[in-house]
């Protein structure tokens, strides 16, 4: 019942959430099609439903649910930056992500730590003050790269019909859109006087929306691409 | 220093939100751009590349026509006429030696009948480096009369199917082509497949021309690519010369022994019905006027 009280309260942010179902079904649907890397965005979706119904159920029941949210970036990057260490034929760009891969996950440690000096105080628990704005910057990074990289190299004949190519573009939307908000999550969620954006709040939604849709059209060309890969 | 009311902070992050992701859109439509752009300018420098490659191929093979027609008329012009004059020096000498010394007549009588010998096999070489009956009369012609050459093999028999009347006249550098391409053909299964019979058949079919050399020899296993391999310059030679006339060979088993190699190019709706010349370098009188 708390659930759908949510659902009626919050719609934007609920549809975020259940909208991962559409790629998820759908990763489900073509999984013998999948390569390492959309196997991993097939974990990180799993991940994203198991992690937003959480903290719908914590947020439905007055709970604290921010600890979730932390824990949730360094799994996040290492799922997405994983798809880039399988997408990448530089070995230096492959290097470069599990070295930053083992300097990021500890950074978010000490980021929540430092964020919330105490921790066992769960009711008051902040989001991690600079974590996701690295992550935004990053993954960013990794994407324009991935980006440029196929581009030089002339290995897609066909980026539309790329599969990778409308995951890349959904990661670019996502984490653009977010990156001005994430700062501001640190004074936006707090248990009691927090800071008010109005109908902004719900622009991370909309951006999370679309990256779904994106990401829905890049595994429903995993089978097309498999079937004939230069098409 | 002002510090920003939630109004004016709500409308900053929106801004920048809005302009950070109008760039990441401008950077995906500007891949999608870009990337489409290059696979083109690289498609037209593959079509350019390739053209040179054909544009070099047809030089080679026009050269080594030019060549061989040479060679052909230095063989005729020179060493033809030599031949000639030293039979006739021959007979006139036959005429005025002393008919009483059989060894010296024996020995004239051997003189002549090897500068004919000669005389033949320059007229055959000759004929071989330059087909005129290909140019005067086209290659239904010239493939019979090849086969009439090849008939003082007693131990070979080649037929020859063709379906005469709808075989139209081709471009000469496309009837040269098929030409040699059928000579190579006959030449290597006499060489290689120990056959006794071979067949040539030169049809038209769905608008393509098909030229069909099959043998009864021993053959080879056509899904084994290396062995076309040590075959070597030959089919190598017949595929350049396909490429340049859009052709294809491909080689098949006819039974339990033999090959049957099956040429095919198409055949232009329009054929000129004046030849031209198969010197490629050679001018038209209309030229040498201009």
């Amino acid at each position: 019942m708390a659930f759908f009280t949510y659902f009626e309260r919050y719609p934007l942010a609920s549809f975020a959430v259940l909208l991962i179902l559409l790629p998820l079904g759908l990763a489900v649907y073509r999984y013998s099609w999948l390569d390492e890397s959309f196997r991993l965005l097939f974990y990180f979706l799993c991940l994203d439903l198991a992690i937003g119904l959480g903290m719908i159920y914590l947020a439905a029941h007055r709970t604290n649910n921010i600890l979730i949210l932390n824990l949730f970036v360094p799994s996040r990057y290492v799922l997405l930056s994983g798809m880039f260490y399988y997408k990448f034929q530089s070995d230096r760009c492959r290097r470069a992500i599990v070295y930053v891969l083992f300097a990021f996950v500890p950074f978010t440690l000490v980021d929540i730590y430092t964020s919330n000096p105490v921790l066992s105080d769960l009711h008051n628990h902040r989001v991690g003050r600079y974590a996701q704005v690295v992550e935004s910057v990053l993954i960013i990074g990794w994407v324009l790269l991935y980006l440029y990289e196929i581009t030089k190299t002339l290995q897609v004949k066909n980026i539309i019909g790329y599969p990778f190519f409308w995951v890349c573009a959904g990661l670019l939307i996502f984490y653009s859109g977010n990156i001005f908000f994430f700062p501001f999550w640190y004074y936006m969620y707090i248990w009691e006087d927090d800071l008010k954006l109005g109908f902004v709040e719900e622009v991370p939604y909309v951006v999370e929306i679309i990256s779904l849709l994106l990401f829905t059209i890049g595994i429903w060309q995993t089978r097309a691409h498999h079937d004939s890969p230069e098409s | 220093m002002t510090a920003l009311n939630p109004e004016q902070l709500r409308w900053s992050i929106l801004i920048a939100s809005l302009a950070m992701m109008s760039m990441a859109v401008f950077v995906i439509l500007f891949i999608i751009y870009y990337q489409k752009k290059q696979l083109d300018q690289e498609k037209k420098l593959h079509d350019v590349e390739k053209k040179y490659q054909r544009m070099l191929l047809e030089t080679a093979l026009n050269s080594e026509e030019a060549e061989r027609r040479r060679i052909a008329q230095d063989l005729h012009d020179d060493i033809g006429t030599m031949l000639s004059l030293t039979k006739l020096s021959l007979n006139q000498l036959y005429k005025n030696m002393n008919k009483e010394d059989p060894r010296s007549e024996f020995t004239l009588h051997k003189a002549q009948s090897l500068v004919e010998e000669t005389i033949i096999h320059v007229r055959r070489i000759t004929r071989d480096l330059v087909p005129t009956t290909l140019e005067q009369f086209g290659l239904v012609a010239a493939i019979e009369e090849f086969i009439n050459r090849l008939s003082d093999n007693v131990s070979l028999t080649v037929h020859f199917l063709c379906d005469t009347e709808n075989i139209p006249r081709l471009p000469p550098k496309v009837e040269l082509a098929l030409y040699r391409i059928m000579q190579e053909l006959v030449n290597n299964a006499i060489k290689h497949s120990s056959c006794d019979e071979i067949e040539i058949d030169l049809h038209l079919n769905k608008g393509k021309l098909e030229l069909q050399v099959t043998d009864n020899g021993k053959g080879f296993d056509t899904h084994k690519r290396d062995l076309k391999k040590q075959e070597g310059l030959g089919l190598r030679n017949i595929e350049s010369r396909l490429s340049v006339i859009n052709g294809a060979v491909n080689f098949q088993k006819p039974g339990i022994r033999g090959l049957r190699a099956r040429v095919q190019i198409p055949v232009e709706s329009e054929q000129p019905i004046k030849p031209e010349p198969l010197h490629p370098f050679r001018k038209s009188p209309a030229d040498w006027s201009a």
